[in-house]
């Protein structure tokens, strides 16, 4: 079964083919970076925008790409349907839906977590990363969620929230702690190129920064609001940091080291609560260096297996949006042309944010 | 009669009300085989493919039988814009089907017959007290559609020589020469158009009022 997928759901234009295998016929994706760093943060009407202008050329491309000249020929149309932000996913369902009702292909809204959560599943030409079997422990983290999953299976009964983050997304905290040392958005990228810089000097050259406190809250539960706030308190009283390459290059390192100690430490953890051998680790921060080395690092010590998907499966992208719409059409699942754009996730969570006591 | 039918579709969902309709074209003569709306609020995304659906189903025409569809552009709601855009460009894609943009001052005077020749002023209800304004006089634009308040329109052209004022009962326009028009564009005129007109290669939304973006003040260096 080939499938043609979409997703708009936040700053990525993308469009791809994949079969119910996992294999990944043709990617696409239009990023709008450039349109959205000037204001350190995603626009939702300028990113609604730039959808509607780029999703035909996506799919054109996509569906060439994938030597597929009429689109009638796919067997089901996929879209990212939520979570998001619903402006922007309305474009994609809407190019989606008319898809569907014009060529009368089975149709399919998908749960962009669950696309993330299943990346690590599909597999791109020319590389031979191996594919983990069910179960396994998923980290998901991204700029918009980070939360630990079991996963059983492919379908939204299948995944059960462990833990989630109680305010920022793991993301989210490196693009504002980037902010505050001046380095641009997005903020993931240069903070895990600087971190990796200063941990490659030599012990005689590197100075390193005065460690962060690890955000540890009990359970499976993070909290990456604090973190930040370290940052921005080192910065107040050391203003001096700022005006020097070679020390922010070590505050990155050590909020990479506090960031990515955390998250290595609950994903193992949870796996080991869960009895689950296997981990892995999905979503924009999963392309983080730091994060994949530590995590091949522990999964060696502890003896379990560790999979890391492709740096394009990472970030948003429709491969694993159609891999896991294929998951769903094989079942015989459909949705119809009514469906619609919503913000918030259909699998359920167990984290609360804010402040309190877990419900 | 030796012309064969042809058929148009039309998509409009800039307002409140989203509508679609499908025309018979017999050379110049235009009948109107169908015509559904949803009225429900923010909901145009959910109901515009069901309501296609039933305007051809209802007819008897295929979607790949059309020779164009019409796609209301704006200015409007910028989702509502996204929805029938997106829509069309999804149509397009899988049947090949050719669109026509018609904005929303075009399908008010299509429905409202205004004059094609002397000075036309069109308004829209843009909320928040504004008005879209676009002036033309014939077929030539005298200014990019805009946004100012309503009562700015009967101030500006008050006793001025213009062969009418096309606005929505809603506006507060109190002009001698106004021709009251719709509330909002509908899809009948929008189909209307799109069977007179040639393809739009790429339909442009008319978004008219720039995206609201607020950013933060920088804060204050000590």
């Amino acid at each position: 079964m080939r499938v043609l997928a979409l997703e708009t759901s936040c700053d990525e234009t993308a469009a791809a083919v994949v079969d119910d295998q996992g294999n990944v016929l043709s990617d696409v994706v239009h990023s709008q970076i450039a349109i959205h760093a000037p204001y350190g943060g995603i626009i939702p009407e300028l990113a609604s925008r730039d959808h509607l202008r780029n999703a035909e050329y996506v799919v054109r491309e996509a569906l060439s790409r994938a030597g597929i000249v009429d689109v009638g020929s796919v067997d089901g149309i996929a879209v990212t349907c939520r979570p998001g932000l619903v402006g922007a996913l309305l474009v994609g369902v809407q190019v989606a839906k008319a898809l569907a009702f014009a060529t009368d292909l089975p149709f399919v809204g998908v749960d962009h977590l669950v696309g993330h959560l299943l990346a690590v599943r599909t597999i791109r030409p020319g590389t031979a990363t191996a594919v983990p079997a069910y179960p396994y422990l998923a980290l998901l983290v991204s700029g918009g969620h980070t939360a630990l999953y079991r996963v059983d299976g492919p379908l939204l009964t299948d995944i059960r929230e462990i833990g989630a983050t109680r305010d920022d997304a793991a993301g989210e905290a490196y693009d504002k702690t980037a902010k505050l040392l001046g380095l641009g958005y997005p903020g993931g990228p240069t903070i895990d190129r600087l971190a990796h810089e200063h941990e490659a000097l030599a012990t005689g050259e590197r100075r390193d920064e005065e460690p962060f406190t690890l955000p540890m809250l009990r359970g499976f539960e993070f909290s990456f609001s604090g973190l930040k706030t370290q940052v921005a308190q080192r910065v107040a009283k050391q203003p001096e940091i700022l005006g020097n390459p070679a020390r922010i290059a070590a505050v990155c390192a050590a909020f990479q080291e506090a960031m990515t100690r955390v998250l290595v430490q609950k994903l193992f953890l949870a796996a080991e609560a869960e009895g689950v051998p296997r981990v892995v680790i999905g979503g924009g921060v999963a392309a983080n260096r730091g994060l994949r080395a530590r995590i091949l690092r522990v999964a060696k010590k502890r003896n379990v297996e560790a999979y890391l998907p492709d740096l394009a499966s990472c970030t948003d992208n429709a491969a694993m949006i159609g891999y896991a719409g294929a998951m769903r059409l094989v079942r015989g699942e459909r949705d119809t042309l009514a469906l619609c754009a919503e913000s918030r996730t259909s699998l359920p969570r167990t984290t609360r944010k804010g402040r309190g006591e877990r419900v | 009669m030796s012309q064969k039918s042809t058929y148009f579709l039309g998509i409009e969902t800039s307002g409140p009300v989203g509508t679609v309709a499908l025309i018979r074209a017999d050379g110049g003569t235009l009948t109107l085989l169908g015509r559904r709306e949803s009225a429900v609020r923010n909901a145009h995304g959910e109901a515009l493919l069901p309501l296609v659906d039933a305007v051809l189903q209802e007819a008897g025409i295929p979607l790949r039988s059309l020779s164009a569809i019409g796609v209301g552009v704006g200015p409007g709601s910028f989702t509502g814009i996204r929805v029938a855009l997106g829509t069309a460009i999804g149509l397009r894609l899988a049947t090949g089907v050719p669109l026509v943009a018609v904005n929303a001052f075009d399908a008010l005077e299509e429905a409202a017959g205004a004059p094609s020749s002397g000075v036309v002023i069109t308004v829209l209800d843009a909320l928040r007290g504004e008005v879209f304004v676009r002036i033309r006089n014939g077929n030539q634009t005298l200014t990019e559609p805009s946004t100012v308040t309503a009562a700015a329109v009967d101030v500006l052209f008050e006793g001025c020589c213009v062969a009418a004022i096309l606005g929505p009962p809603s506006a507060s326009l109190t002009t001698q020469t106004s021709l009251r028009a719709a509330d909002e564009p509908d899809a009948v005129a929008v189909a209307r158009l799109a069977a007179r007109r040639p393809p739009t290669d790429e339909p442009e939304p008319l978004y008219v009022r720039p995206p609201d973006i607020s950013v933060a003040k920088p804060k204050k260096q000590n």
